[in-house]
């Protein structure tokens, strides 16, 4: 994205974006554009021939990789353009026998998780997510990267934490009461 | 049958109304009481599920086989003590046959449905407690705010009304709450799930969403389906449920389903698309503490504590920021 010698435009505003300037509409919509077109890339790479039919009216990437399904898209937060990858593992249970201990063990394996991926919750879900500024991912191996990341992680993990704790600890009577 | 039936329910209603909610007797006795003259393995096994059918529980000896004179103890089922003094005369006596089976069911069915602030969602619930406490899907309940603490009803009379939901499970499935209004409902006895046997003929009631519109002012809006059980207790992530091949459409979510007795079993909430034997009721007895816990707190204490909208636990403690069960945020959910 940052080597972009055709679009001399995308270079100026990817130089204001690593600046810390204040962007342009224009500048903000080049730089979504490419940093979409860096996520079809990836997943070009990985086999999906039309990225367009994952996609939503939103501009949001549906990904699955084995039993791990994720969304990649460009958030905007304040004006600061990010890429925000996040698949989902598992509901987080109703009993709070289990929700204590899978609150500490995602924790701690966020402790020893590389690079910005992380485990979260959000709402009802646990979920593996990874934000990064535009600025910093400077070409399409960059948000392969990440996008790799979190759907690898989530494939590896989400069974070992379903199987401990997408359960419940409510037992049904041996015998009519 | 006739007269064990009508020895069961003579003794059931004399637990009921007498001062005592337990009675000794012989198991000669009760065998005598249920018509049979010979003691085999299989006449006193039935003993429990005849008594059991009428609400009363059975204490034998367990440590060997039972003698013609071991002294029986023969008590009202703790959730029939339970709701006994105000639900004495609703509750349906058992059915004999699927179509009284189907009309008690129907009798004690509710549409249940989000308010539109909250959701489009709608499903079935079914009472069980003549002062109003419903069964319904937690899913049902559940808007896009999370679980939601009023709603409207209807009931199988057509009334009109909300209810408070005040316990709800999201990995079970399934919520409870006091309908506003004013009974006494018609209710469901609730029934032994851990009786059911494959193969057991089972009925489901629920009301279809999509009929909704179709139907005529007036028109009955609940369906019953019938069909078998395919496994009693089919355990998939860690719960216990009835697989069936009784069909669920959409809007049947929460409707109860009653075993041939008219004891509502278990608790309708989802299905395998395209899998004729892959439909999942809840077996009851998850509920039951659950039941007892909201009949013993009653109907004026419905509105008290604060539920939380994504574990469905309900703190009736002091006022905190937090859930107790899973800590979220209140003041984020709270409405």
């Amino acid at each position: 994205m940052a080597n972009d010698k055709e679009n001399p435009a995308l270079s100026k505003a990817f130089e204001a974006l690593q600046e810390g300037k204040t962007l342009t509409s224009r500048q903000r919509r080049l730089l979504t554009d490419a940093a979409e077109v860096a996520i079809d890339n990836f997943m070009r790479s990985v086999g999906i021939v039309n990225p367009a039919e994952f996609t939503d009216e939103c501009g949001i990437r549906h990904l699955k990789l084995g039993s791990a399904e994720g969304v990649a898209f460009i958030d905007e937060v304040e004006g600061d353009l990010y890429l925000h990858v996040e698949a989902f593992v598992m509901k987080v249970p109703s009993d709070q026998e289990l929700i204590v201990p899978l609150y500490r063990e995602l924790l701690e394996l966020n402790l020893d998780i590389p690079g910005t991926c992380r485990f979260a919750i959000r709402d009802d879900a646990v979920v593996v997510v990874a934000t990064e500024d535009l600025g910093v991912l400077r070409d399409d191996s960059d948000f392969a990267r990440h996008i790799h990341w979190v759907m690898t992680y989530t494939d590896a993990m989400d069974s070992d934490l379903a199987k401990k704790y997408d359960r419940t600890t409510r037992k049904r009577p041996a015998k009519r009461r | 049958m006739a007269i064990a039936e009508r020895y069961a329910s003579r003794l059931a209603e004399q637990l009921r109304r007498g001062p005592r909610t337990q009675s000794h007797m012989s198991l000669r006795a009760i065998l005598n009481g249920l018509g049979h003259t010979r003691r085999t393995k299989a006449v006193v096994a039935s003993v429990h599920q005849i008594l059991g059918a009428h609400g009363l529980s059975v204490d034998f000896t367990v440590d060997r086989p039972p003698t013609l004179d071991d002294q029986v103890a023969v008590a009202l089922a703790p959730l029939q003590r339970a709701i006994e003094p105000v639900a004495a005369a609703e509750v349906l006596r058992p059915a004999i046959d699927l179509t009284a089976a189907a009309d008690r069911a129907l009798s004690a069915t509710i549409e249940v449905r989000l308010r539109p602030a909250d959701g489009d969602s709608s499903g079935t619930g079914f009472v069980i407690h003549a002062d109003g406490l419903a069964v319904t899907a937690c899913h049902v309940v559940t808007g896009e705010r999370g679980i939601v603490r009023r709603l409207a009803v209807r009931t199988a009379k057509r009334k009109r009304g909300m209810a408070s939901v005040v316990a709800a499970h999201p990995k079970l499935d399934f919520a409870l709450l006091w309908l506003d209004v004013p009974g006494p409902h018609r209710c469901l006895s609730i029934g032994d799930p851990r009786t059911l046997r494959a193969a057991e003929q089972v009925v489901a009631v629920g009301h279809l969403s999509f009929l909704d519109e179709l139907l005529e002012v007036g028109t009955l809006r609940s369906t019953v389906t019938t069909g078998t059980v395919a496994n009693p207790a089919a355990a998939i992530h860690g719960v216990e449920w009835i697989q069936m091949n009784t069909d669920i459409d959409p809007g049947n979510s929460g409707g109860p389903l009653v075993n041939a007795a008219g004891q509502v079993v278990g608790v309708n909430v989802w299905k395998y698309p395209d899998l004729g034997a892959g439909k999942m009721a809840l077996p009851i007895d998850y509920l039951l503490d659950d039941i007892e816990r909201n009949v013993r707190l009653g109907k004026p204490a419905a509105a008290k504590g604060w539920l939380c909208p994504l574990c469905g636990w309900r703190d009736l403690g002091r006022k905190r920021w937090f859930c107790l069960n899973c800590g979220v945020p209140r003041g984020r959910w709270q409405k």
